[in-house]
C-alpha cells in the first residue's frame, strides 16, 4: 500500500457479506486496495476468493442477498452506500466493467451499434444517430473488420472473441479512467486470448486508461499486469509489483499458487502394447436446418476423416480450440453418436454396433466430462451416482456389496467414504471431478476418454485432478484420451498429441515433438499463444 | 490443497441435504408460504373431519328451516317457540299458561276447563320444535297439566340453503368434492403429462413430432364437447369427472416438461448416463423426471385451483357432480341465482373456494422462489 500518489479508487476494509439459508457468508473480508492511474493491476485468485465479488460491491452489483460496507473512494468520492441513480454518473462512464463469458453479455435483441451507443447516448446525451460515427470508431479501435458492415450485427453473427471485443468497445465508449475486466480471456480460445490482451494494452497506452485484472490464470498476469494483489478466502495476502511477486513471493500460498503450473511428463508406452482403440476415417456430419418434411438440407462435418489409434496404456492428448471437433471426436470413439468409418475396440470390430450391442462394452470404455457442475445429476447422492454404472452392467449386485464398492471407489480417489450420502452441490468443483473420476472408474473400464477434465478448475486443483488420473493409469493400466485445449496440461498428460482443426488432423506426433519441434503454423500460433501470451 | 482430503465441512454426520431439503428449508422462511399451508390445511381438516362432529347429513331437509340466514344463536329462537307452542295448544285445544325454555329442555303449564287427556302430549310431539313431552304433574283434577320436554333446536351457523339443507354441512361436503377432484385430477394431469412430456422430448426427433402434434390436435378440440362426448360414451360419474379434467389439463403439462426435457438432455449428467449404457427408460425415470420436479410441483399448484374452477364450470353445465352431492363450485353458482333473497348462500361457499385458491397460489409462489437456484 506505499503508492497512494495517483491513486485514483481507494479501497478501504471493503467488507461483502452474503445472507444464505445457512448462515452469513463473508466472501470479502475487510480488503485495502489502489489502482493507480493508467496503471494494470492485475488481483488473482481462485474460484471463491472474492475477487470478482470485490469490484461488482465496488460497483454496485452484487446480487440481492449481497451487502457491501467499508469505503471505495473514486477520485475521492465515496462509491459506497451511493443511491444508485448518482451511482450510475460514475459506472458506466468513469469506471467499466468487461465481463467473462461475452456469449450471454451482450443482448441478443439488439444489434451491436445499438448497445455500444447504449452508454453513449445515456452519458452524454442525443440520439442514437449521433452516436454512431462514435460507435464506427470504436469499433475500428478494437479491430473488428469491416465496422461499418458490422455494426448492424446481431451479437449472435459474431465469434466469441469478436463478441469480446464488442463489449469492449461498449467498456471504451466513454473514455472511462478504470476498466475492470472480469476473466476477460477465461471463455476464449488460447490464440484469441493473446490477441484481446494485446488490444486492451494497446489501448491503454492510446487513453491511459488504468486496467483492473481479475484473473485466475498466472501466465496472463505476468505478461500484462504491473502490479499483483494475491487473494485467498476473501482476504489479500500478498501485494506488489509484479516481478517481484514472481520472482521473491513471500506468502505461501503464492508460492503455492505459481508452483501449481502443471508439470511431469509421461513415458510412451511400450512400442509392443497392443492396440485397445481404434478409429479409421471417422466422420461425423450434421444436418443444419432440416426442416418437418425433409427438404434440401447443408451439411455440416463436424469430424472429417481421423484416423486414431490408442495403444494399451497410452494417453493421446487432443488439442485444438473450441469447435475444432475433439468433443465430437472422442464422442464418435465411444458410439455415443451416429458417425461413419470403422472401429475397433481390442479385437472385436465395433463399427456396425448399435446402442443395445454395445451396452456390454460400456464399462470398458468410460468418458469423463469438462463441467464438474453439469456431469452430476442434482438429485442423486454421490454413492448413487457413482454406482449407477453398475446398476447397469451388474444388476445382480446387492446393495451391501454396491455400497462397498462406492467405498472403495471414493477411497481410490481420495474422497471421504462417508460422504457417499451427501448431494453433489455440496461438494467443491475439484472434488465433483473426483466423483465424475470415481464413477468411471468404480466398472474398471480399459479405456477412458477425458474430455477437458480439468478446464473448470482452479490451478492447484488441477494439479491434484492430473495427479489423480495419472496415479489411476499407473494403477490400472489405462489408456487415456486427453482431449483439452490447455496445451501445459496436455504436454504433462499425454505422451502423443493430435492437434485437430475444423475437424481435420493437422499435425500428429510424440509429445516432446510437437512441443518442441512443431511443423504446421497452426500448431506454432497454439503453442506460442499458450506459453507466452 | 484444501480439496484432497477434506470432507465439506457443513456438518459433521454424514448425511447429506438434497437439494429438495434445502428447497424446503428455503420454503419453510416463507411466512406467506407457510400461512397458506396452515390454511390449507385448517380447510381440508374443516372439510373431512367437519361431518363428523355435525349431526346434520348433507342430504337431510329441515322443512321448518328453509332459507334461513346465518346465525350463531339456535333455530328455532324462543320468540318462534312461544308461537309454535301457542299454535300447538290451540290445536290440542288447551290455554297456554306458562311456556318456558331452558337450553334443550322446556316447560309448559297449560289448563283447560276440562280435565285434560294426557295423550294430548301427542300434539306436543308431532311438532318438529317439540320431543318427548310428558306429564311431570296433574293438578287442578286434571284440568292443569305441567308438561316437560325437549326443544329439537338445530344450529345453523351458515343458515340453510333453499331447500332447507344445513349449508355447513354442504360446505364441507362441497369441500370434500372439490379438494378430490382438485387433487386427483391435477396427480392425473401430473401422472400422463410427465410421463408423455418427458419421453416425448428425450426420444425427440421423429417420435417428438408426433407426439406433440397430437397434444396440438387434442388442444384444438373444444373442451366442453370433449367432455360432453365422454359423458354421453360413459355415462356421468364422480371418477369420470377428475378423468376428463385430468385429461385435459395434463396438454400443458406434457409442454412444460417436455420444454424441461429439452434443456436437461444436453447436460453432461445425461451423457454420462449414455456413456454408462443406461437405457433410455432408465435415463428418463432416473435423470429427467426428477429433474424436471421443480417446475412440474409449481405447476401443479397452479392446475389445482384451476381444475377446482373447471369443476364448478362443469357442475354449472349440469355435467359435473349432481345434487344431493355438491361441490364449491356448484354451491356457488346456486348462490348465484339466490343472491338477493339469501346472499349467505353465496358467501360462504364464496369465501371457503377463495380463500383455498389464494393459499394455493402463495404456496405456490413459496415453492416456486424455494426451488429456483437449482445449481447452487
Amino acid at each position: 500500500m506505499a503508492e497512494t500518489k495517483d491513486s485514483i479508487l481507494a479501497v478501504r476494509g471493503l467488507t461483502v457479506d452474503f445472507s444464505t439459508p445457512d448462515g452469513t457468508v463473508e466472501a470479502v473480508k475487510g480488503i485495502d486496495l489502489d489502482v493507480n492511474a493508467g496503471e494494470t493491476l492485475a488481483v488473482v485468485g481462485e474460484s471463491g476468493s472474492g475477487k470478482s465479488q470485490t469490484m461488482m460491491g465496488i460497483m454496485g452489483l452484487l446480487a440481492k442477498n449481497g451487502t457491501v460496507s467499508g469505503s471505495a473512494r473514486y477520485r475521492g468520492q465515496e462509491l459506497i452506500g451511493l443511491p444508485p441513480k448518482a451511482l450510475n454518473d460514475v459506472r458506466g462512464s468513469k469506471i467499466t466493467m468487461i465481463f467473462q463469458e461475452p456469449m450471454t453479455s451482450l443482448d441478443p435483441l439488439y444489434t451491436i451499434g445499438r448497445q455500444i451507443a447504449e452508454p453513449i447516448v445515456h452519458h452524454r446525451g442525443g440520439t442514437f444517430k449521433e452516436a454512431k460515427k462514435r460507435v464506427l470508431e470504436l469499433l475500428e479501435l478494437v479491430g473488428i473488420p469491416e465496422p461499418a458492415r458490422r455494426i448492424d450485427s446481431y451479437p449472435h453473427e459474431l465469434s466469441g472473441g469478436q463478441r469480446q471485443r464488442v463489449m469492449i468497445a461498449m467498456a471504451l465508449a466513454n473514455e472511462p479512467d478504470i476498466l475492470i475486466a472480469d476473466e476477460p480471456t477465461t471463455a476464449l480460445d488460447v490464440t484469441i486470448q493473446a490477441q484481446i490482451l494485446q488490444l486492451l494494452k494497446s489501448l491503454q497506452k492510446r487513453f491511459g486508461m488504468a486496467i483492473v485484472l481479475i484473473t485466475h490464470d498466472l501466465g496472463i498476469v505476468k505478461h500484462f499486469a504491473e502490479r499483483v494483489a494475491v487473494m485467498r478466502r476473501g482476504e489479500v495476502v500478498e501485494e506488489g509489483r509484479t516481478t517481484e511477486i514472481f520472482e521473491r513471493p513471500k506468502a505461501d500460498y503464492t508460492k503455492m499458487l505459481l508452483a501449481a503450473e502443471p508439470s511431469g511428463s509421461k513415458a510412451p508406452p511400450p512400442g509392443h502394447a497392443p492396440i485397445i482403440l481404434e478409429g479409421r476415417d471417422v466422420a461425423v456430419e450434421y444436418a443444419i436446418g432440416k426442416g418437418l418434411f425433409g427438404g434440401s438440407s447443408a451439411v455440416f462435418r463436424a469430424v472429417d476423416g481421423v484416423n486414431l489409434r490408442l495403444r494399451q496404456g497410452q494417453t493421446i492428448g487432443i488439442v485444438g480450440e473450441s469447435g475444432s471437433g475433439k468433443s465430437t471426436l472422442g464422442r464418435a470413439l465411444l458410439r455415443l453418436l451416429p458417425s461413419n468409418g470403422s472401429y475397433r475396440f481390442g479385437t472385436t470390430d465395433i463399427s456396425g454396433f448399435d446402442r443395445s450391442t454395445m451396452r456390454p462394452l460400456r464399462r470398458e470404455l468410460q468418458l469423463v466430462f469438462q463441467d464438474p457442475y453439469g456431469s452430476l445429476s442434482p438429485r442423486l447422492t454421490v454413492g448413487e451416482i457413482i454406482t449407477e454404472g453398475l446398476y447397469v452392467h451388474e444388476p445382480g449386485l446387492g446393495r451391501a456389496e454396491r455400497d462397498r464398492r462406492a467405498i472403495a471407489a471414493l477411497k481410490e480417489v481420495g474422497l471421504d467414504p462417508a460422504s457417499r450420502n451427501r448431494y453433489p452441490h455440496e461438494f467443491s468443483g475439484g472434488q465433483r471431478q473426483r466423483i465424475a473420476i470415481a464413477r468411471a472408474m468404480i466398472l474398471k473400464p480399459r479405456v477412458v476418454i477425458l474430455d477437458e477434465p480439468t478446464s473448470a478448475l482452479d490451478r492447484s486443483v488441477q494439479g491434484q485432478v492430473i495427479e489423480l488420473l495419472r496415479d489411476l493409469q499407473g494403477k490400472h493400466g489405462l489408456s487415456y484420451i486427453f482431449i483439452s485445449h490447455d496445451l501445459s496440461v496436455v504436454k504433462a498428460m499425454s505422451d502423443y498429441v493430435i492437434v485437430m482443426k475444423n475437424g481435420r488432423i493437422i499435425e500428429e506426433g510424440e509429445t516432446d515433438a510437437i512441443f518442441e519441434t512443431p511443423r504446421e503454423p497452426y500448431t506454432k500460433t497454439l503453442i506460442g499463444a499458450a506459453f507466452n501470451v | 490443497m484444501t480439496d484432497i482430503v477434506q470432507v465439506p465441512a457443513i456438518s459433521p454426520e454424514t448425511k447429506g441435504r438434497s437439494l429438495f431439503q434445502l428447497a424446503a428449508l428455503r420454503f419453510r422462511r416463507n411466512r406467506a408460504a407457510m400461512a397458506g399451508c396452515v390454511m390449507l390445511a385448517l380447510i381440508a381438516l374443516f372439510s373431512f373431519v367437519g361431518p363428523f362432529f355435525s349431526p346434520h347429513s348433507y342430504d337431510q331437509v329441515f322443512p321448518s328451516y328453509v332459507s334461513i340466514g346465518p346465525s350463531l344463536e339456535p333455530r328455532p329462537d324462543t320468540s318462534t317457540l312461544q308461537e309454535v307452542m301457542e299454535s300447538v295448544a290451540a290445536r290440542a285445544r288447551v290455554t297456554l299458561e306458562d311456556f318456558k325454555v331452558e337450553g334443550e329442555a322446556f316447560t309448559a303449564t297449560v289448563s283447560s276447563e276440562e280435565p285434560i287427556d294426557p295423550r294430548a302430549t301427542r300434539y306436543f310431539d308431532r311438532a318438529n320444535e317439540f320431543e318427548h313431552t310428558k306429564v311431570v304433574a296433574t293438578e287442578d283434577d286434571g284440568r292443569r297439566l305441567k308438561l316437560e320436554g325437549q326443544v329439537d333446536r338445530e344450529y345453523f351457523p351458515f343458515g340453510t340453503d333453499s331447500n332447507g339443507r344445513d349449508l355447513l354441512v354442504r360446505v364441507m361436503l362441497g369441500g370434500q368434492i372439490s379438494i378430490a377432484v382438485g387433487l386427483l385430477a391435477s396427480l392425473v394431469s401430473l401422472g400422463i403429462g410427465v410421463v408423455y412430456g418427458a419421453t416425448s422430448g428425450y426420444v425427440g426427433g421423429r417420435v417428438d413430432n408426433v407426439m406433440m402434434r397430437f397434444v396440438e390436435i387434442l388442444y384444438s378440440l373444444p373442451f366442453v364437447f370433449l367432455v360432453v362426448v365422454l359423458v354421453v360414451f360413459f355415462g356421468r360419474s364422480f371418477i369420470l369427472i377428475f378423468l376428463v379434467i385430468g385429461a385435459v389439463e395434463w396438454l400443458d403439462m406434457a409442454r412444460i416438461v417436455r420444454g424441461q426435457t429439452l434443456a436437461l438432455k444436453r447436460r453432461e449428467f445425461v451423457g454420462a448416463a449414455q456413456a454408462l449404457g443406461l437405457t433410455d427408460w432408465q435415463i428418463i425415470r432416473r435423470h429427467i423426471i426428477p429433474n424436471t420436479i421443480g417446475p412440474v410441483i409449481v405447476f401443479v399448484t397452479v392446475v389445482v385451483p384451476k381444475v377446482i374452477l373447471l369443476e364448478s364450470f362443469l357442475s354449472f353445465l349440469g355435467l359435473g357432480v349432481q345434487a344431493p352431492l355438491t361441490s364449491w363450485g356448484a354451491l356457488i353458482s346456486e348462490g348465484a341465482n339466490n343472491i338477493q333473497s339469501a346472499p349467505w348462500l353465496l358467501i360462504f361457499p364464496a369465501i371457503f373456494f377463495v380463500v383455498t385458491l389464494f393459499s394455493l397460489n402463495f404456496v405456490g409462489d413459496g415453492l416456486r422462489d424455494a426451488l429456483d437456484p437449482k445449481d447452487r
